[in-house]
């Protein structure tokens, strides 16, 4: 029926029994999730901390979800914030976050190919996690996520233009530290 | 739109982030199912927003009221504050070495430029003696109250808490009347609410690019202040919200998500050394104080929102009804 065929080609409405239940959510986008969240606490453990904590925030308002934006973004918006607000509160409680990345940890090889692209990676992951966080957010988002600009804006909440003209800032930025590195 | 990334910069960011040992264990999955258990889950009618958005004056026709309120309601600040200013005088040498007070606030770029046309000290600074004059000279010898009009008794606050503390800084500090009181969105005039249309438009007006523009986001106030002034700035929030503010150790988040929309006004005490306390100023009368952070912490960077001023206005309002 042309009328179905309609409907559905306009369909609008977020159906709620679309929303995929917790585990898949981790199972799909948990990657992500953690890496966002590794790049804002800069270590493992913590990382999986702010993990559990961005999900368990999504499976509380996961019924409010109304689709507005992907779910992908969704949850990158609540891992960021989560993370913000960790790095204050930990702050507030007399914890001090461990700064320094522990390369260590994450590569065990010592063969000199290895070790070389181990230090490119950490080199530019120490630059993008120098740069100011507003530069930061929108390199993870666009960069990190391939988010386009739109999207980028709706996780943090500002206009298309403002994240625009970061992004360029924050490019400008990271590529006079990279070369002067 | 996608014209300005940097496709190399891309690939080396998702290199770099690309950590193998960044697994989602299965650990992981279960320890996080087994901690939903305990998590109820809102019902969707009670719509509430994980991320509920940063408010904004829809017309610049209600931003223009409110930033002529603003402007009004900030000169009786100044009112108000000018007779704390002069019991405070008193402590005067206690004063400490130079601690410079930055607020910060969040708002539309019409209102401002009504505040920043409202408190706009003369452009050119004072003489250093003129900034370092005691207060008693600018104030009645008798009263101790200011016998000037709103303009000079706004102005005579200034150059007191410069004198307070543009002295001991040294060249390098600045004072209040060398820098403008919410100047820094005034000047660029882009707010982040702007559209880029509104950001070029600005830009030709103001004639600073929306990239530099950028820089100026917020309502930024650099003022030197010494400790007393900070005192002075916690004693006349209180008195202006006049509910009973108490000091917290701990960052407050209303909804549990990292935001804050319940600040009504949120400012940064920097020190001499570069470390920094962030001074919240809550709805609901709350003052907190997160502890000092570090002089190279990255929360120093926050784009945190600042100011609600539209609550804070109906607090003024409520406070003088």
């Amino acid at each position: 029926m042309p009328e179905d065929f309609l409907k559905a080609a306009f369909k609008t409405e977020y159906d709620p029994s679309e929303t995929p239940d917790l585990e898949t959510l981790m199972r799909t986008y948990g990657k992500e999730v953690l890496q966002t969240c590794f790049s804002y606490v800069k270590e493992k453990s913590l990382a999986e901390d702010m993990f559990q904590e961005t999900f368990l925030k999504a499976y509380k308002y996961l019924p409010t979800f109304r689709g507005e934006s992907s779910i992908k973004t969704w949850l990158i918006r609540i891992a960021i914030n989560t993370c913000k607000d960790y790095l204050k509160s930990a702050y507030a409680r007399n914890v001090v976050p461990i700064t320094d990345f522990k390369e260590e940890t994450l590569s065990s090889d010592g063969d000199f190919d290895d070790v070389e692209k181990s230090d490119t990676r950490k080199l530019v992951r120490e630059s993008v996690m120098k740069l100011p966080e507003k530069y930061r957010d929108v390199v993870i988002c666009v960069y990190f996520h391939e988010m386009s600009l739109t999207e980028a804006a709706g996780v943090l909440a500002l206009p298309v233009g403002t994240v625009k003209s970061r992004l360029s800032r924050a490019s400008e930025k990271l590529r006079g530290m990279l070369k002067s590195s | 739109m996608t014209d300005i990334k940097d496709e190399k910069l891309q690939n080396l960011v998702q290199y770099a982030f690309d950590i193998d040992e960044l697994v989602v264990s299965e650990e992981l999955i279960s320890r996080t199912l087994e901690a939903s258990k305990s998590v109820e889950q809102v019902s969707p009618d009670e719509e509430t927003p994980v991320n509920p958005p940063v408010r904004t004056f829809s017309t610049r026709v209600t931003a223009t009221y409110f930033g002529t309120f603003a402007a009004a309601c900030l000169v009786i600040c100044a009112l108000i504050a000018v007779p704390m200013l002069s019991k405070s005088s008193g402590k005067g040498s206690s004063a400490a070495s130079g601690m410079k007070m930055e607020m910060t606030a969040n708002d539309t770029a019409a209102v401002a430029e009504e505040v920043t046309a409202a408190f706009e000290v003369a452009e050119a600074p004072g003489s250093p003696e003129e900034s370092a004059a005691p207060v008693s000279e600018s104030m009645s010898a008798d009263s101790g109250m200011p016998t000037l009009e709103e303009e000079s008794s706004r102005k005579e606050l200034f150059d007191y808490a410069a004198g307070q503390a543009g002295a001991e800084d040294g060249p390098d500090a600045l004072t209040m009347s060398e820098s403008r009181l919410f100047a820094a969105e005034g000047e660029s005039g882009v707010s982040a609410s702007d559209t880029p249309e509104e950001e070029v438009h600005r830009a030709e007006k103001t004639g600073i690019a929306p990239d530099e523009a950028d820089e100026h986001e917020g309502i930024n106030a650099v003022v030197d202040a010494s400790s007393d002034a900070g005192e002075y700035f916690e004693s006349k929030l209180k008195a202006l919200i006049g509910k009973s503010c108490t000091k917290l150790s701990t960052e407050r988040d209303s909804d549990g998500t990292g935001n804050e929309s319940g600040i009504l006004l949120k400012f940064k005490v920097n020190y001499a050394d570069g470390s920094f306390e962030i001074h919240s100023l809550w709805a609901d009368g709350v003052y907190s104080i997160l502890r000092r952070f570090p002089a190279d912490d990255a929360y120093s960077e926050t784009d945190y929102i600042t100011l609600d001023l539209d609550a804070f206005l109906n607090e003024l309002v409520n406070m003088i009804n």
